[in-house]
């Protein structure tokens, strides 16, 4: 089964009214299991963030509580070897990456999960800098 | 039309009495209920009939801001209906939270 690890973007376009054709077949996927989709805990506190800052905080509460009730989205509690994976990369990449950047970065390359980001994380991930990173990049 | 999104039950004072409103009607006796030894609750007739619950009908509880909120479940398409939110205007917000969380990240203490 295909392991992936989803980037906030990609959680706020399946969440927006005109969602992408790919990011519902991706999230169609891990509805029927034939994905298995994994977040790092902090990107959930990004998309509610985001989701808070455009529909209000309950509207946001209940929208994720759905949506992890729905689709079995794995969420990740790093351990310590990960905490510090993620902030080595954060230091090699301070000026384009963020920590939860980061955190989800180390988590992919430690478990091998694809990391599944919108173009607008993609253009702050240094070409050839991760070069073992697996990323799927979706259209914004 | 009835929307939950639309209704939440609040907790405040009134004369120092605690009281929960559904929106901003006060709670009135026909609409109390007793939890039994099993935990169960009986849904008053009145908030049955004004949210639509019938026999099979899912509802979830969940504590927002401090309150208890009773919701029915609805999928995320029926939910995504509610409040629509175009991928552009998600991107902008994207944008900005991310440029802001590099900034200070990166500021010097």
């Amino acid at each position: 089964m295909k392991k992936v690890c989803l980037d906030a973007g990609v959680l706020d376009l399946f969440l927006s009214e005109n969602c992408t054709k790919q990011v519902e077949m991706l999230l169609d996927g891990v509805r029927e299991g034939t994905v298995r989709a994994s977040i790092v805990n902090p990107v959930l506190s990004e998309v509610f963030f985001h989701q808070c800052t455009t529909r209000g905080a309950k509207d946001a509460a209940i929208l994720l509580k759905n949506l992890l009730d729905d689709y079995p989205i794995g969420c990740i509690e790093l351990d310590r070897d990960l905490l510090f994976s993620a902030g080595k990369i954060r230091c090699q990449h301070a000026s384009t990456l963020s920590h939860i950047d980061c955190m989800s970065i180390a988590y992919c390359l430690d478990s091998g999960a694809e990391f599944h980001v919108t173009e607008k994380t993609i253009k702050h991930i240094p070409q050839n800098t991760l070069a073992r990173l697996r990323v799927v990049r979706y259209a914004w | 039309m009835f929307h939950p999104l639309n209704q939440r039950f609040t907790r405040c004072q009134i004369e120092g009495h605690d009281v929960t409103m559904l929106t901003s009607i006060i709670m009135d006796k026909t609409r109390n209920a007793i939890v039994n030894k099993r935990a169960l609750v009986t849904i008053p007739k009145a908030i049955r009939d004004r949210f639509g619950f019938k026999e099979g009908s899912r509802i979830t509880f969940m504590v927002i801001d401090g309150a208890l909120e009773i919701i029915p479940c609805l999928t995320i398409e029926e939910l995504k209906a509610v409040r629509k939110v175009s991928k552009e205007k998600l991107g902008r917000v994207f944008d900005e939270d991310h440029e802001t969380e590099l900034r200070l990240e990166n500021e010097k203490p």
